[in-house]
C-alpha cells in the first residue's frame, strides 16, 4: 500500500469525509469487480459494494493496521458476498449474466481484426467470463482475487482465513477446470 | 539414460500432471516440484500441457476490467448520512445500557409500588375495542351523533369505577 493511502487510512479513522472518499474512489472499481465477478448481476453488485463500504466505515476506526487497508477491505467483500449467498436470496440471475455488453479485449492475437475475429474474440470472452462463473464459489473468489485483483498467495490465505496451502490448491484446482471449460478454444 | 526413461514413463506423466495445476502458486510441496521440474524439462507433452494451463488463467486475466457505476458514491453518501443520523438517538449503545436498564427498572418498580393508583382516575382504563362496540349500539338509533360517543364513555367509565 502507498504510504500516502496509510496517511489517508488514518485521517479517515478519525472521521475525516474527504479522506473516506479518497479511499472509496481509489478501492471501488476493483472492490466493484471483484463482488461483479462473484455475483454476475450489475446491480445487486453494485448494492453489495455500496454496502461493502458502508461497513468499512463503520469499522474503520476499530482497523489497528491501517497499511493493511487493501486486504481488510476484500475482508469485507469477501465476508459480504458470502453473506449474499447464505440469504435466501440466492437464484438462478447470474446464470445469463455474463452476456453484458463490455467491449475489453481479451485476446489480441490478430491486430487487424474482421468481423469474423471480432465476433471469435468476443465469443472467447464470453467463454472466459463464463468459465469463471462455473467455478466452486472457493474456487472462483481465489481465481478472482489473485488474477484479476493481483493480490498474493498469503494476502488471500490472511484475507480468507485459511492456510496458503488451501489457497494454493484452490487456485491449482480451478486452473484445471477453468483449462477444462477452455479446451475448445485453446485448441492450435 | 535410466532415470530419463523413467522421468517420461506414461506413470511419471500421470503423476506430474496432477501436480501441475499447482505448480505456477508454489504448489504442491518441494519435492514434488523439484520431481515436476526435471520431468518437465525433458517431457514435451508435459510442458505443452503446463502451457495450456498457464493460458487458461492468462485469459482470465486478460478480460475487461469492471468499472463501478456512476453515482456509487452518492449512494454511499445517503447511506452514510443516514448512519451518521443514527447514532444521535441510540449513542453507544453498550455504554448506555446499564444506565437505560437501571432506570428502566425503577420506572417499572415505581409502577408496581403505587404510583399506578395515581394515574389512575386521569386516565380511566377504558378498552379501545370496548369503546367502539359501545358507540356503535348507541348510535344506531342516532346515528352520527356525538353525543352517542359521550354516552358510551360514561357508561363505560361508571362500568370501570364500579369494578
Amino acid at each position: 500500500m502507498p504510504e500516502s493511502e496509510e496517511a489517508t487510512v488514518r485521517l479517515a479513522q478519525r472521521g475525516d469525509r474527504e479522506a473516506f472518499r479518497e479511499l472509496f474512489e481509489r478501492h471501488r472499481d476493483p472492490v466493484y469487480g471483484y463482488v461483479r465477478q462473484m455475483v454476475r448481476d450489475e446491480d445487486l453488485a453494485a448494492d453489495l459494494t455500496q454496502d461493502v463500504f458502508l461497513r468499512a466505515y463503520r469499522s474503520l476506526p476499530r482497523l489497528k493496521a491501517p497499511g493493511a487497508f487493501r486486504g481488510w477491505l476484500y475482508a469485507i467483500a469477501a465476508n459480504r458476498v458470502r453473506d449474499h449467498w447464505r440469504s435466501p436470496r440466492l437464484d438462478a440471475l447470474s446464470l445469463d449474466a455474463s452476456a453484458d455488453d463490455g467491449s475489453g479485449d481479451v485476446m489480441v492475437a490478430d491486430p487487424a481484426p474482421g468481423p469474423e475475429r471480432v465476433a471469435v474474440r468476443e465469443g472467447l470472452r464470453e467463454a472466459v467470463a463464463a468459465a469463471v462463473e462455473k467455478l466452486a464459489p472457493e474456487r472462483r473468489e481465489v481465481v478472482v482475487l489473485h488474477h484479476l485483483q493481483g493480490m498474493d498467495v498469503r494476502a488471500i490465505a490472511g484475507m480468507l482465513g485459511v492456510a496458503e496451502g488451501t489457497v494454493k490448491s484452490r487456485l491449482g484446482r480451478a486452473r484445471a477446470d477453468m483449462r477444462r471449460h477452455l479446451m475448445g478454444w485453446m485448441e492450435e | 539414460m535410466p532415470g530419463a526413461r523413467q522421468d517420461s514413463s506414461p506413470g511419471v506423466c500421470a503423476r506430474v500432471r496432477e501436480w501441475l495445476p499447482e505448480y505456477d502458486y508454489g504448489g504442491p510441496g518441494w519435492w514434488r516440484r523439484r520431481q515436476a521440474a526435471r520431468h518437465l524439462a525433458q517431457c514435451p507433452g508435459c510442458a505443452r500441457e503446463l502451457t495450456a494451463l498457464r493460458r487458461a488463467t492468462a485469459l482470465v486475466e486478460a478480460l475487461p476490467r469492471e468499472v463501478a457505476p456512476e453515482g456509487l458514491w452518492d449512494r454511499l453518501e445517503g447511506a452514510l448520512a443516514l448512519e451518521r443520523a443514527r447514532p444521535a438517538r441510540s449513542h453507544s449503545p453498550r455504554r448506555r445500557m446499564p444506565a437505560l436498564a437501571a432506570a428502566a427498572t425503577a420506572a417499572v418498580l415505581a409502577a408496581g409500588l403505587g404510583l399506578r393508583a395515581a394515574w389512575q382516575p386521569e386516565e380511566p382504563a377504558v378498552a379501545v375495542e370496548s369503546y367502539v362496540q359501545s358507540h356503535l349500539a348507541l348510535s344506531r338509533s342516532r346515528p352520527l351523533s356525538p353525543g352517542a360517543g359521550y354516552d358510551a364513555m360514561v357508561l363505560l367509565t361508571a362500568g370501570t369505577s364500579a369494578r
